[in-house]
């Protein structure tokens, strides 16, 4: 079966605005916005589960950004109060985390993750940025230099990945945007350091992916393959991504290639066989052993209305491959 | 004009105006004015009692330029678009839907679904209503082309997914999408608004693009900057004086091979959201403004809108923190270039603490007058 899911933080249904407005105007309190939260996030879980994605995860409504929540486990100090940068060509902005102080695993994710929410039906995903993206978009005022940052974060990651396994999540995702924006190809060598060290050792059980998007994929994709780095998938954001030129840079294979296929920045629900024809020429030239099929980038840039669409459209062009590859 | 005069960049924060008219605090500030705002309150007109309220806290706390703190507009795109023929909103359960910008900051997002044309000039009353109310010089925001197009979706002219998925030359179509999207809003839209606001100026008018999408993706600032001309283009020379508001921009130094082109004379940027918190005017305090050496050495000689306080913060700066700012800018530009302005709209913040920067804007631009004098 096509493995299916979403790759990163939801849109925020209007109840959920509204509560959020309220308690920033001192209307609402922290309780009457953990409740809603609470509601909100079973129903996006259910959503993903009731139509098809075999994979879910959490919509991440507590995240402001996918640094925050990891800067505040990793115990860095006033991470609220660090400027606000946009996040890539888009019209979102993450607080950039400043590093005073020694990070270390302070805390486990679970409480902005929900774990007991997951279905017990369904593979449960978490959505994590890259170590890599995160020592980019991060300013440093702490470690003397990278190799004390690597050592760090890298433990951090491998700690955080156990503690969230052992509440019942198996696949893991690194978010990498920074990974594939021309001007840091000359990084890959500190690229492939930290994500190798982040992942090491892990169980076997624990299947952790790359996911790249916001840029082309073909700069960095032969580097990464020859890394070997034991991720189990590699992402591609193919509104981001020639396939002709993605194909000609390939050196090896994908052991798995996920499919970045559905674009969650335009409002228009893709023609499932159209895209899973795409998908089928792109296997005939990169010969993936695996594919998997999701959203290209983190589906907040669209209305909340337009979710169930989009994850139809997913679920089926994965129908639609599956069934012409049988 | 005197050195370092300070201005307004756009947008106040918008409590419920009812507390805000009985609030001891703002009745102590604003004094007896106060009542002209409940009057109008009171009688149904709530839009021009809190611009009326505006401009009396924006002429409180000393601002040279002062506009109503777009008092009647719902945010800087959502209020254009619902006025262009052409756009559509999202909408769940009839009610218009939300993305989010950041931490729970949000906006409607509309997508261009065919040809654009203006319902109605949509600042134009509330331009009648400032100049009708203040003795200060206006300086009127208008959300700029560029923008617009940026912050849209675009399936008037991009095309499908299905047909874009894996090809080469992706960003070209997305560039030639947004480039004929920009040109659309420039010229259907924003230069026939500035036209008819411009025949009810009775003086020349201080126009300021806002255009906070202009850095964000570099090989699109030929857009921005052709889609900004065009705005302006044919609009008598002598009625206007034109400025950009750009903030939040990675690198400002990607804007500086194309600012020659750029038909304005004025650049309000944002810089104390990435200044320390230090006193001092030395290359070391000042960090965030290093830049404005770049803007020395360009060919064409802009005036500068210098972004001295952070609104993304509740910290107040203090108005020596603001002098010093302004010292170090002087230092590079000469003090004869120098607008004094917070970094951004104020919106995001209580109307106390923005009252707050504001005024400690203005009192650091004094000393900062008082070091030039002395």
């Amino acid at each position: 079966m096509i493995e299916t899911y979403l790759t990163g933080i939801f849109p925020h249904p209007n109840r959920l605005v509204k509560i959020n407005r309220a308690y920033k105007k001192g209307r609402a309190s922290g309780s009457e916005v953990e409740e809603i939260v609470l509601e909100e996030t079973k129903k996006a879980i259910n959503l993903q589960a009731d139509l098809g994605l075999t994979q879910v995860i959490d919509p991440m409504f507590l995240w402001k950004d996918i640094l925050r929540c990891v800067a505040y486990s990793l115990g860095i100090k006033n991470v609220d109060k660090g400027g606000v940068s946009r996040w890539f060509e888009t019209n979102t902005f993450y607080r950039k985390p400043v590093i005073e102080n020694k990070m270390e695993f302070a805390k486990a994710l679970d409480v902005y993750l929900h774990p007991g929410l997951m279905p017990k039906d369904r593979k449960r995903r978490v959505v994590l940025p890259s170590p890599f993206t995160f020592i980019c978009l991060s300013e440093n005022k702490y470690y003397r230099n990278d190799e004390e940052i690597i050592q760090d974060l890298a433990e951090y990651f491998r700690k955080q990945i156990q503690a969230l396994n052992d509440l019942g999540f198996s696949y893991f995702q690194f978010n990498d945007p920074v990974i594939v924006q021309p001007d840091q190809h000359s990084q890959i060598s500190l690229a492939i350091k930290v994500l190798n060290k982040s992942i090491q050792d892990l169980p076997e059980k624990i299947r952790v992916g790359l996911y790249t998007y916001f840029g082309s994929a073909s700069g960095v994709a032969a580097e990464l393959i020859d890394a070997k780095i034991p991720f189990y998938s590699i992402g591609v954001d193919f509104y981001s991504t020639s396939l002709e030129e993605l194909a000609r840079k390939m050196r090896g294979k994908f052991r798995c290639l996920a499919f970045g296929c559905i674009d969650f920045q335009d409002p228009r629900i893709e023609n499932p066989e159209k895209i899973a024809d795409f998908i089928l020429k792109a296997c005939k030239l990169l010969k993936p052993e695996e594919i998997e099929i999701c959203s290209n980038t983190h589906p907040e840039y669209l209305p909340y209305s337009l979710l169930k669409p989009k994850i139809t459209a997913i679920v089926e062009t994965a129908e639609i491959v599956e069934s012409k590859l049988n | 004009m005197v050195i370092f005069p300070t201005q307004g960049i756009g947008s106040l924060p918008k409590p419920k105006l009812e507390d805000l008219l009985e609030d001891s605090f703002w009745k102590k500030e604003l004094g007896k004015n106060i009542a002209s705002a409940k009057e109008m309150y009171y009688k149904g007109n709530k839009k021009d009692a809190r611009a009326l309220f505006n401009l009396l806290l924006l002429e409180k706390a000393g601002l040279d330029i002062v506009y109503d703190g777009e008092a009647h507009r719902i945010e800087m795109y959502q209020h254009p678009a619902e006025n262009i023929d052409g756009t559509e909103f999202f909408y769940s359960g009839g009610k218009k839907e939300w993305v989010r910008s950041f931490d729970h900051n949000y906006f409607c997002q509309a997508q261009c679904l065919s040809q654009l044309g203006l319902k109605i000039p949509y600042h134009l009353e509330e331009f009648l209503f400032v100049i009708k109310n203040t003795s200060k010089e206006i300086k009127l925001p208008v959300t700029g082309a560029y923008t617009l197009a940026d912050w849209s979706f675009n399936p008037y002219y991009l095309p499908l997914p299905e047909n874009r998925i894996g090809e080469p030359n992706q960003r070209l179509v997305k560039y030639q999408a947004k480039e004929k999207l920009a040109v659309e809003f420039a010229e259907k839209i924003i230069r026939p608004l500035l036209e008819t606001i411009l025949r009810s100026s009775r003086t020349r008018l201080r126009i300021q693009i806002d255009e906070p999408a202009a850095t964000t993706k570099p090989t699109e600032i030929p857009i921005f900057v052709n889609s900004f001309n065009k705005s302006l283009k044919g609009l008598q020379a002598n009625k206007y004086k034109a400025s950009v508001h750009i903030c939040y921009s990675r690198d400002y130094r990607i804007l500086f091979p194309y600012l020659a082109k750029l038909e304005c004379s004025q650049l309000a940027l944002e810089f104390a959201n990435r200044d320390g918190w230090e006193l001092g005017v030395s290359d070391e305090k000042r960090k965030g403004y290093h830049v404005l050496k770049g803007f020395k050495s360009l060919e064409k000689n802009f005036d500068i809108g210098l972004g001295v306080v952070d609104v993304h913060t509740n910290r107040v700066e203090s108005p020596e923190l603001v002098r010093d700012r302004i010292l170090y800018a002087a230092q590079i530009l000469g003090p004869e270039k120098i607008y004094v302005n917070p970094d951004c709209g104020l919106r995001t913040r209580s109307l106390k603490i923005a009252f707050k920067k504001l005024r400690n804007t203005v009192e650091g631009a004094k000393l900062a007058r008082k070091e030039f004098e002395n």
